[in-house]
């Protein structure tokens, strides 16, 4: 349903006063002590397309992947890297994520996106493939996809 | 006039081929517009009873969305959501309408507001589950010194936390588990020993023996995480430093060695990790059945050597699914893993016996989704672990609904993507730590969770005013719009220009602080070229209803929630008689009756105070104070939809 609003006419004061009083539970609230750290159950058994999921879940993995290369902490270990893909490839019902080409495509996009270039890059995906040639031909896929 | 000057231009040398060069260019040159490629929605979310109910705000870039939520932490965090279960979760579930404004911003623009805002969300992702691993480090130490010294005091009651072992409880009950440090199963599964000696071909025959001594050697030099203090500990720009905590590590060791133990000991599935459907095997299924089977027992095999740190969760995964297909090949009837969390919620009969309607749409969309399932899971060539986890989650969802026929409790909420069924931890193999080094790490942990927590709260701590899901959203826009800035001097005056150059303006979220008036400033500062207002599900419904039915009578029948064929009572939903979203001129007095009904459903609670705990009463106090407003033509009660189909919301015709 498309409504037309007239959004132009100012509001006053009143009405700013009166949602002052009833803003006494404030922002969405989430009471779920678990949800602060991401709950993954989710209200909706998604019928999405199975492309359309397969999609994200390596945008998601090219995401971390792009904020875990950014971060560039030397106490950042590449074991906690990989839990960080766990979770995203639970999330997205894959057990075997570190023999999912999907992954390592997604790891190859997000190099791209941390403008990763040259040794460093060459390091990394050595790295994040275990020296795995099939892997580190994936993640090259990945980088070059993306623009 | 002016397309007449571009043609004659174009054209006044015949030999040049470069008209459309010269057009567009031209174009570019005098409509600055062209350049604004991509556009991003602000969402205003109207109030309602509930939670946010001053309205909430939200911000759109394509698919995905951003909004921070209060948790009852007491801070605020941001949050990025799928777009579709957003609007579902807000204008379907919680029936409220959304104001959209588009904002046409450059390419660059929106690139760099939206990946600031997806790291923003990373980073404290990351940043929030550090808390998680600090209660588990320090209810694993606790246990540790108990153990060592038998002294309950270093049980400290403030931690509830246990610690659980994902996919173990799908071979193992607790009971089972601290038995079979002693006492092997009884029952054994062939199938697993057929996969065991896969195992052993590959690898050699004591591979599994001296992986799970290697592991025992490995959890007994365990020693505890050393938690950074480096000052400070968080940064609003920064992805923070991804820790392998002290817990983790022992969990995934503990993980593998169980794995481990399923293989050796042959251990059968626990009879309530999974259920037989009534779904017969077609023939195809049964040939992507057999591929998806061989496909995992080489995941299974890779995986028992791989070098994830948490290959034994796979592991356990793998070898359950194994069974399972195996079981349905041998049947010729579907046979899934049970896929719910364990802290799923429930819903009992009464709760939903005045939803049948909605609950009986849920089913039929639930036999659709894993029909669909089903079908996508027979194109081999694209065969996945994903595509049979939608199947395993589609059959779930639809055989729990399922219970509602035989009038039993189901469990609504909390179907995972993955099976978790998870066991506490066992004491099997413990690391060999003193005491000293036990209570030094706890000291250690405490002076690192006390900075962690005073930073958060420095960060993230919401207040009403000064920092809510509105002022952050604001506040993130001009971190986001700074980004590109070397200087550190005169940053305000440069986020002016920045803000100014690229969205039109600027909000200050000083004041700004308040859903609908930030909107109308969204409205009066930034290029909106559009507004939309997406209707909520009673708005939806009313239009279809006023277009088959007398207008006239439709509204006097839908206005109260006694009438209305729309709403059925919502318990959720304090009590209230009139639905205040449409006549603007009646609100007051159908505000009035509602104000009314809260006092009368006060005064009932007052009542009934010692039979329901107090729940009447508070519903009563909920609803006055929810209609107080509506005298002043303010709507606040919409009532609420829990049991509506996500299939309903995504196949709506607007």
């Amino acid at each position: 349903m498309r409504l037309s609003v007239d959004y132009s006419k100012p509001f006053n004061l009143f009405c700013a006063l009166l949602t002052i009083s009833i803003t006494i539970n404030g922002c969405s609230f989430s009471d779920s002590s678990e949800s602060i750290s991401d709950s993954t159950s989710s209200i909706v058994s998604s019928p999405s397309s199975l492309s359309g999921k397969s999609k994200k879940y390596q945008n998601d993995i090219a995401d971390y992947t792009t904020a875990y290369v950014k971060s560039s902490q030397s106490s950042a270990s590449y074991d906690s890297f990989q839990k960080g893909l766990s979770d995203i490839a639970e999330n997205a019902g894959v057990t075997n994520w570190d023999q999912d080409s999907s992954t390592y495509r997604g790891i190859g996009k997000g190099l791209k996106k941390a403008n990763v270039e040259g040794v460093a890059y060459d390091t990394y995906k050595k790295n994040f493939a275990g020296g795995d040639a099939k892997k580190m031909d994936d993640i090259q896929e990945g980088y070059d996809s993306e623009k | 006039m002016f397309l007449k000057g571009l043609r004659a231009l174009a054209y006044s040398n015949s030999r040049f081929t470069l008209q459309p060069f010269f057009i567009v260019l031209i174009c570019i040159t005098l409509c600055p517009c062209a350049v604004l490629a991509a556009s991003f929605e602000y969402l205003y979310i109207e109030a309602s009873e509930g939670n946010s109910s001053g309205g909430h705000s939200a911000i759109e870039f394509n698919d995905e969305i951003y909004h921070f939520q209060h948790h009852d932490s007491g801070l605020i965090r941001l949050l990025k959501e799928d777009k579709q279960e957003f609007h579902f979760q807000y204008r379907f579930l919680q029936n409220r309408r959304i104001h959209s404004s588009h904002i046409d911003v450059s390419n660059q623009t929106f690139t760099q507001l939206r990946d600031y805002f997806k790291l923003q969300s990373l980073a404290q992702k990351q940043q929030f589950n550090q808390i998680n691993q600090l209660d588990k480090d320090r209810f694993l130490l606790q246990r540790l010194l108990y153990k060592a010294r038998q002294d309950e005091t270093f049980l400290d009651s403030k931690t509830p936390t246990d610690i659980q072992l994902k996919g173990v409880g799908l071979f193992y009950t607790q009971q089972q588990l601290g038995n079979q440090a002693k006492n092997p199963s009884s029952q054994s599964s062939p199938l697993i020993e057929v996969l065991r000696k896969k195992i052993e071909q590959r690898y050699g025959y004591d591979y599994l023996n001296s992986r799970s001594q290697h592991i025992t050697n490995r959890i007994k030099a365990l020693t505890p995480t050393h938690w950074p203090i480096e000052t400070p500990l968080l940064s609003t720009n920064n992805f923070p430093a991804v820790i392998n905590s002290f817990t983790d590590t022992y969990s995934d060791y503990l993980s593998g060695l169980i794995a481990i133990k399923v293989l050796m000991n042959e251990q059968t599935l626990r009879p309530d990790a999974y259920f037989v459907s009534p779904e017969l095997i077609t023939t195809k299924e049964r040939l992507a059945l057999g591929k998806l089977k061989n496909q995992l027992t080489v995941s299974l095999v890779k995986s028992v050597n791989s070098k994830r740190p948490d290959w034994g969760y796979a592991a356990l995964i793998n070898l359950a699914r194994i069974i399972v297909l195996d079981h349905s090949l041998q049947l010729s009837r579907w046979v899934f893993l049970d896929d719910f969390a364990q802290d799923s919620e429930w819903i009992s009969v009464d709760q939903y016996d005045h939803h049948t309607n909605q609950i009986l749409t849920q089913i039929n969309d639930a036999k659709t989704n894993l029909t669909q399932t089903r079908n996508a899971l027979l194109n081999l060539d694209d065969l996945t672990e994903a595509s049979y986890s939608n199947v395993e989650m589609a059959a779930n969802r639809y055989f729990e609904l399922l219970k509602v026929h035989e009038h039993k409790s189901i469990r609504y909420i909390g179907e995972k993507a993955l099976p978790t069924k998870s066991t506490p931890l066992p004491d099997w193999v413990i690391p060999e730590l003193s005491q000293q080094q036990l209570i030094s790490a706890l000291s250690e942990l405490d002076t690192y969770q006390n900075k962690l927590i005073a930073e958060l709260s420095n960060h993230y701590s919401y207040d009403l005013i000064t920092r809510n899901c509105v002022t952050e959203l604001f506040r993130t826009i001009d971190q986001a719009m700074l980004q590109q800035a070397k200087i550190q001097r005169n940053q305000d005056e440069l986020l002016i220009k920045e803000s100014e150059n690229r969205l039109g303006g600027i909000i200050s979220a000083e004041y700004n602080f308040i859903p609908f008036i930030s909107f109308q400033s969204v409205q009066e500062n930034y290029k909106v070229t559009t507004n939309e207002l997406l209707g909520s599900y009673r708005d939806q419904q009313l239009v279809k209803l006023y277009t088959k039915n007398n207008e006239f009578i439709v509204s006097l029948r839908e206005a109260t929630t006694f009438t209305s064929s729309i709403y059925d009572y919502n318990p959720d939903d304090a009590f209230f008689i009139f639905f205040t979203d449409g006549n603007l001129a009646l609100r007051p007095v159908f505000g009035l009756f509602n104000t009314a009904a809260g006092l009368g459903q006060s005064l009932l609670g007052f009542l009934s105070w010692p039979f329901d705990a107090g729940k009447n009463l508070k519903s009563g106090a909920t609803g006055v104070l929810m209609s107080l407003p509506e005298l002043l033509f303010f709507n606040m009660r919409k009532g609420s939809y829990k049991y509506l189909s996500y299939h309903q919301f995504l196949y709506h015709k607007e």
